[in-house]
């Protein structure tokens, strides 16, 4: 017997429920890596990668589906807690809850029809169609902007922390360089400390 | 996937057995098989694949049978595409999706296939206007594949118009389609061809696209069941003749034809090409295609801005007689023809779009190879404003609704958490050609097609795709042989993964980009409310205004 459209779509929200969201991911992400790293928590079932079409998105994001429901909140629970590194750092990776719509292949929820007509333009209704369609693509618009505008913000973070990282490394360099040239002993004996306490 | 048996093939089954033939009688003939699903009888078109080849041959079943040792044979009778007969097509126009048949005899005819070859069934209708072929309904026509009228002739390299009671040897009764169902239509002379009929109806929406007020007059179906009658009764021989009109080639009779040039060069033409079956009828004007132009009057209007003729529109409307031309040659019944199609703005049910390629022999290359191509092409599309539980195949079958493009590969977006619309979804829409996608864009912006819920439909040029994976990201942080706190990290902590932990300046930096994370959030957050209170605003209005 074929289950029937209810029965698929049934069984499809709980592939839902079972699976996590995950996003700030490094294109250089392989399943592999994916799957090695959440096995850690549980037992991956399937990764999916949410595909990126266009130049303007730059969203890495994946579908990690776990075997259990249980498995999958416990997940989002640790990593909301503390910062999960996969691939690099210092950005760490974000999970959330899927939702259906971000699932590529999905079944219909229900025998539905989809009804469509063309409207008369002298439809009393037409202006405010029209008006509906023009919001729509300023929408699209304005999302695209977000889009480039969390990018700029990405990157003047990236920046900064390299900055702070080169600083940071400099001045350890220092102290590794200051420690093999004996100068720290000097200084110990010129000062009349013990080393140790260094 | 299929049922796969034990040797890893495709499932497949004999169903209907024919005789059997050979010096030993050791060959089966059958009428029918079960293969990959789907069952294929005598005489249905197949797609047959070819390694290398990027589209598949279309043929025709004529022969079924199976050899010891489990050799399964087809024989094969072929169409040819116009691209493989371009040489000798030269100047003759091909309707849209035509192929044809293969005619005469010799090399090219037919040929003896494996059964596994076969790749799909073929939806391959006959659109002759020969007294013999039934005639397809519109919504054969719609579900088609391909049309074929004419045939090529392998041996004279010709295209003929005629088909006699033998085709390559084979029983015409083969080769038009099939008397089954409710659908044939008796008449000896179809006048309008459901093929001519749909282009009409096509262009006379565009015509009718501003002006809804037109007075319902006797529509022209009812004209043709009543000519049928008439033709029925006078018994005319004439179906030989009928076909060649036909097939008039546009240029052919743009030559012929006796134009009355209005000043007004936006003005609608309707040609009304004459039978030339008239030569056994009485005394028909020499030359046999009469135009008929509608001026640009008041009544139909056709908006210089909008209006706009598709090529393919040059609608020909082939008469049995001279009476007929004159009463559809008179602008009220024109206009009788216009209010058939008042039901333009009614609503359509969008149902299941015929599968084209059923069987899993086909692995089309993959989506993001396609997307590229279409886009280059310029043949992709992105729409907006979908509903957010469509799916993939529904976006495909408003298309197939709303356009009657068949030729479509759509993909819903998969939403992405913060970035995407909850309001709505996104699909891309790959066509066959930059014309097609024009003519969407075109049509859906000046017009308005309303999806379920009120939506209406929007479309946008795709924007500029990924060529390759886009490796630039930021956050990741590297020095050479950085070293952090101590304890020397080295490439190993790339590949790997690690919570970090606090009281490193990793930890700080990871709650930097947290605390970056959860501002776009909220960005996003904000947009989408903004988003839906517009939205829900606007459709308001169109609540306000319905009632």
């Amino acid at each position: 017997m074929e289950p029937s459209v209810e029965e698929k779509y049934a069984e499809f929200e709980q592939r839902v429920k079972r699976t996590i969201y995950i996003d700030n991911l490094s294109p250089q992400v392989t399943e592999e890596v994916l799957k090695k790293a959440l096995n850690q928590f549980g037992n991956v079932k399937d990764v999916e990668f949410i595909p990126t079409y266009f130049k303007s998105c730059k969203v890495n994001a994946a579908l990690v589906e776990m075997e259990s429901v249980k498995q999958a909140e416990d997940i989002i629970l640790e990593m909301s807690d503390s910062p999960l590194m996969i691939s690099g750092m210092p950005r760490p990776v974000r999970a959330l809850k899927a939702q259906a719509e971000m699932f590529d292949e999905r079944p219909k929820k229900q025998q539905k029809r989809i009804v469509c007509y063309w409207m008369d333009p002298s439809h009393q209704n037409f202006e405010v169609a029209n008006k509906i369609k023009t919001l729509v693509k300023k929408h699209a618009a304005e999302a695209a902007f977000l889009m480039e505008q969390q990018e700029l913000e990405e990157q003047k973070l990236h920046n900064q922390q390299l900055e702070t990282l080169k600083v940071n490394h400099r001045k350890y360099e220092l102290i590794v360089g200051a420690e093999k040239e004996e100068s720290v002993k000097k200084l110990a004996t010129r000062y009349g400390t013990k080393l140790s306490d260094y | 996937m299929e049922d796969v048996n034990e040797d890893g093939n495709l499932a497949f089954k004999w169903l209907k057995k024919r005789g059997v033939g050979g010096k030993k009688k050791e060959i089966q003939f059958y009428e029918s098989f079960m293969y990959d699903g789907v069952e294929y009888k005598l005489y249905d078109c197949v797609y047959m694949y070819k390694e290398g080849l990027q589209e598949p041959y279309i043929g025709k079943l004529t022969k079924i049978w199976e050899r010891p040792e489990n050799l399964k044979k087809v024989k094969v009778h072929w169409f040819f595409r116009p691209e493989e007969i371009s040489k000798w097509l030269g100047e003759t126009k091909t309707l849209e999706n035509e192929i044809f048949f293969a005619s005469g005899g010799g090399e090219g005819l037919a040929n003896i296939n494996p059964l596994e070859a076969i790749a799909g069934p073929c939806n391959v209708v006959c659109v002759s206007n020969d007294s013999r072929n039934p005639q397809p309904s519109d919504e054969e026509l719609k579900a088609a594949d391909f049309i074929f009228c004419r045939t090529f002739d392998v041996q004279s390299c010709t295209i003929l118009d005629k088909m006699d009671d033998q085709v390559g040897g084979l029983e015409v009764k083969y080769i038009f389609n099939r008397k089954e169902g409710g659908n044939v239509i008796l008449s000896s002379g179809t006048i309008i061809s459901s093929e001519t009929q749909r282009i009409l109806t096509k262009t006379v929406a565009y015509m009718l696209k501003d002006d809804a007020k037109v007075d319902p007059l006797p529509n022209l179906v009812e004209r043709n069941t009543e000519s049928e009658r008439h033709l029925k009764n006078n018994k005319y021989g004439v179906e030989k003749d009928k076909m060649k009109v036909n097939m008039l080639s546009a240029e052919k009779v743009e030559n012929k034809d006796k134009k009355i040039k209005s000043d007004d060069e936006k003005s609608v033409q309707l040609k009304v090409a004459a039978d030339s079956n008239s030569k056994q009828q009485d005394k028909m004007p020499s030359d046999d295609v009469i135009t008929c132009e509608k001026q640009n009057n008041g009544k139909i209007s056709g908006d210089d801005a909008s209006f706009k003729v598709p090529d393919n529109s040059k609608t020909w409307i082939t008469m049995n007689s001279k009476e007929k031309l004159k009463s559809l040659g008179n602008t009220n019944n024109l206009e009788g023809v216009l209010s058939n199609h008042k039901n333009r703005y009614r609503e359509f049910i969008v149902t299941r779009k015929p599968k084209a390629e059923s069987s899993t022999w086909f692995r089309p290359s993959p989506w993001e190879e396609r997307l590229k191509n279409a886009y280059d092409e310029g043949s992709a599309i992105l729409l907006h404003n979908l509903k957010p539980d469509y799916t993939s195949e529904d976006v495909e079958d408003i298309i197939w609704h709303a356009f009657n493009e068949k030729n479509c590969d759509a993909k819903i977006l998969q939403r992405s958490a913060a970035v995407c619309s909850q309001h709505y979804s996104q699909a891309l829409v790959l066509l066959k050609t930059k014309e097609a996608a024009q003519s969407i864009l075109t049509k859906l912006d000046e017009e308005c097609l309303m999806l379920s819920h009120e939506r209406p439909l929007v479309a946008t040029p795709c924007p500029p795709v990924l060529t390759k994976k886009n490796l630039t990201f930021f956050g990741h942080l590297a020095i050479d042989k950085t070293i952090f706190q101590n304890q020397p990290r080295e490439d190993e902590a790339v590949s790997t993964s690690h919570f970090s932990q606090p009281n490193t300046i990793e930890y700080d930096m990871a709650m930097e980009w947290c605390l970056q994370q959860k501002r776009c959030d909220k960005w996003w957050a904000n947009l989408d409310k903004q988003q839906g209170l517009e939205l829900k605003k606007a459709n308001k209005d169109l609540q306000l205004k319905r009632a």
